[in-house]
């Protein structure tokens, strides 16, 4: 687990997106996530992030069925990786291939998805989520959806 | 039953059953063997031995150690018969029988298992520990073999094939001898598995009965007319009517926890799991019979009674967890009673010769998804607030207390008939649910629903951040008796003996002995690694250990990072430094400690 190596990156993103929305997409190469974080006034004043579609399906899917091994936020557990950190190590045609395949790591298997009509449909939307995890920009925790685009 | 009782009932009963296992009773009597799962068939998870008692626990020294050479999640605990100890790994299900003279390994088993059983199982890879009799270790491999061990050489006698894990079954429980029968279950809850349990023959490893928990009445082993549920004949067809047309087929009703027995009654007990997917909406019914405990004759395996607790479930309340069999006073009556602690946060007193609900009281005052059990009708009444299939699928229930995880999970709790109370190892964590609608495909997981965790406090407002608590228990009165707050969850099974000293282990690795009486602290000692074992005691040449497997993982291992760290306080010291990563690492090692 990289935990150490991720968090003073999480903090700082986390700092630079609770002082006012951010627009990833803005910033640089198109993202494949929309997200924007800041106090919520439903929430009673608390930061909430709020994404584009892919993102939150990519969220719901990720809590539904990956959450078991690499825990909640994509952190990591006692035998699946922090997804936080192999995100930025792989590019996206190694993520399709072992979302397709599955994947032989050094403490576990995980198993082929293609074959799972309830994921299957969802990689773009999953690599939509975990890289705005990876990227410091999406926040833990449960975000909102943005109104939908014209 | 006091362990004093038990050894006068069995000499006077045990010669009366044909078939006995004579040798199991006669070591499960014995307090300087640790022959079974829970010390004895009651799984009191209580000792005899009074060498370390709570003047001097806090002398405890380690006294030696043993690495098992596997790093995944470390449940159950050793057992030992004789001279010679017995213990088990994760997957790949390592058994390594050592000689307790001089600690060297006299035989080893490792069996080889495809890598495909690890994705079909869904919280790590755990499993909960081994059985003797008859001069057998009996293993429940992870892959659902059943393999029978001559208990001297490590040479395989048989095996049976339990289930397929191409269909998402696997095995993690510990299997229970039970007269001339090897007893187990099923795991798979999360793949639409159709749970069971099965009784093998001890000798050929033949399969004598199958009894399923959901679907038609032959295949569930009951009695329509003399099987009862509260006093009262269940009736024909009373799994079939409560789900709609084929969904009983992958009902759930798995079996992955506990087993206990009572030689007197001949009774096997034990809890079933989840029905079909995480999303209620679309099963509606009571869903029977999961989620509930069931009483089966050992000889037939058919039912004597049962009782759901949790009718339609709506959170993952998994009926699983250990039932532990006391005699106990209830309303001025002594009653042969049956304990359980459930995942849904109630704890269960009942007649166990009839299945009569006599308390059933909340066991952490965060519970909040029922407000109380209807005495009458054994239904939680269900706070419409908190129901995930009032508010349907699609929509996010919020503050459900408790977690998926339950107030408690598998971790065994145990009872000193010195205090007459029950020592219990408990979560305290709450969670939002979304159901939504999946599709089945045998082999993938089968959930249907969004699941966040967090702290209770988060839930409650109380202002407290604490995961677990580990608790003593009145049974008689359904009452917190005493209440120690511990950072994380408590996922290790508790020991009390009759040096009025209770054990258990935490997640952060500490072996800790309390106060039977006051829960006051006397010994801390930090293990290798996180503990979600089982702590158990016995003797050689006359002097008493304590052995506790650490080896942090299984849903603790997951559930952990979970919720620590809200989008807003996630970013202060508090979070980062209560991450589990920050106080333990991977690895199992078995600790063995003892007074210098």
């Amino acid at each position: 687990m990289n935990r150490c190596r991720t968090f003073p990156l999480f903090v700082a993103a986390a700092a630079l997106v609770t002082i006012g929305a951010n627009h990833a997409q803005e910033s640089g190469a198109a993202k494949p996530y929309t997200v924007e974080c800041g106090p919520d006034l439903e929430e009673g004043g608390a930061t909430v992030c709020r994404v584009d579609r892919a993102t939150y399906v990519g969220w719901r899917t990720f809590h539904a069925i990956c959450h078991t091994c690499h825990a909640q936020d994509a952190v990591g557990s006692t035998f699946a990786p922090d997804l936080l950190a192999r995100m930025r190590e792989i590019d996206k045609t190694a993520f399709m291939k072992a979302m397709n395949d599955g994947f032989t790591g050094q403490m576990g298997v995980m198993p082929p998805w293609s074959q799972d009509p309830n994921v299957n449909k969802y990689f773009e939307e999953l690599w939509s989520y975990l890289q705005a995890r990876a990227d410091g920009v999406l926040l833990r925790g449960r975000p909102k959806r943005l109104p939908a685009q014209p | 039953m006091t362990s004093k009782r038990f050894v006068i009932f069995l000499a006077l009963v045990v010669p009366y059953f044909a078939g006995a296992n004579e040798d199991l009773q006669r070591l499960t009597a014995d307090s300087s063997n640790w022959a079974t799962w829970g010390g004895d068939y009651a799984g009191t998870r209580y000792s005899q031995l009074t060498q370390i008692d709570k003047n001097n626990v806090g002398r405890l020294q380690v006294a030696w150690t043993f690495s098992t050479g596997v790093l995944r999640g470390h449940e159950g605990g050793p057992l030992v018969v004789g001279d010679t100890l017995y213990v088990h790994t994760p997957f790949p299900n390592k058994v390594f029988a050592v000689n307790l003279a001089d600690q060297t390994i006299k035989w080893a088993y490792a069996p080889n298992q495809s890598a495909d059983t690890i994705p079909v199982m869904c919280c790590d890879t755990v499993n909960r520990g081994l059985a003797y009799g008859d001069g057998k270790i009996f293993l429940q491999q992870a892959d659902t073999w059943l393999v029978a061990l001559n208990a001297e050489s490590g040479e395989v006698v048989w095996k049976a094939r339990n289930g397929d894990p191409a269909k998402g079954e696997t095995n993690t429980n510990a299997p229970l001898v039970v007269n001339d029968k090897v007893i187990t279950g099923i795991s798979g809850g999360e793949f639409g598995v159709r749970g069971f349990v099965v009784a093998y023959d001890i000798d050929s490893g033949q399969q004598v009965w199958k009894a399923y928990s959901v679907g038609p009445d032959e295949e569930l082993l009951i009695d329509p007319r003399r099987t009862t549920h509260l006093g009262e004949p269940i009736g024909a067809s009373s799994s079939l009517d409560t789900w709609e047309g084929e969904q009983w087929r992958l009902g759930g009703g798995t079996t992955w926890g506990w087993f206990t027995y009572d030689p007197e009654l001949n009774l096997v007990y034990y809890g079933s799991g989840n029905p079909g997917t995480w999303n209620p909406v679309v099963r509606p019914g009571d869903n029977r019979w999961s989620m509930t405990l069931f009483a089966r004759d050992a000889d037939t395996g058919v039912a004597r009674w049962v009782y759901q607790m949790t009718p339609h479930d709506e959170w993952d309340y998994d009926g699983v967890n250990e039932n532990l069999l006391v005699d106990l006073e209830v309303d001025g009556r002594m009653r042969k009673a049956l304990v359980h602690f459930d995942r849904n946060g109630f704890g269960y007193t009942l007649d166990r010769e009839n299945g009569e609900l006599l308390v059933a009281e909340k066991f952490d005052p965060a519970v909040n998804w029922a407000t109380h059990v209807d005495m009458r009708t054994g239904r939680p009444q269900v706070v419409d607030r908190y129901s995930t299939d009032n508010n349907g699928e699609d929509f996010n229930t919020e503050d459900i207390c408790p977690a998926a995880l339950g107030s408690k999970d598998q971790q065994p709790a145990a009872y000193s008939p010195r205090t007459n109370l029950f020592y219990v190892p408990t979560n305290h964590v709450c969670m939002d649910y979304e159901p939504y609608e999946v599709e089945y495909v045998a082999g993938q997981p089968y959930v249907g629903a969004v699941l966040t965790m967090f702290p209770a406090g988060q839930a409650t407002g109380d202002g407290t951040t604490n995961l677990g608590n580990f608790i003593a228990w009145d049974a008689a009165e359904g009452k917190i008796v005493w209440s120690n707050s511990e950072p994380f969850s408590v996922w290790s099974g508790a020991l009390a003996t009759a040096g009025d000293v209770v054990f258990y282990g935490t997640l952060e690795g500490y072996l800790k002995a309390v106060d039977a009486r006051t829960g006051q602290e006397l010994y801390s000692f930090k293990t290798p690694s996180g503990i979600i074992g089982n702590i158990n005691t016995w003797t050689h040449e006359g002097k008493q250990y304590i052995g506790v497997l650490s080896g942090i993982g299984g849903w603790a291992g997951i559930g952990m990072a979970a919720g620590l760290e809200g989008a807003t306080d996630g970013l202060g010291a508090v979070g980062a430094y209560r991450s589990l990563s920050r106080h333990t690492q991977l690895g199992g090692v078995l600790t063995v400690f003892a007074l210098p």
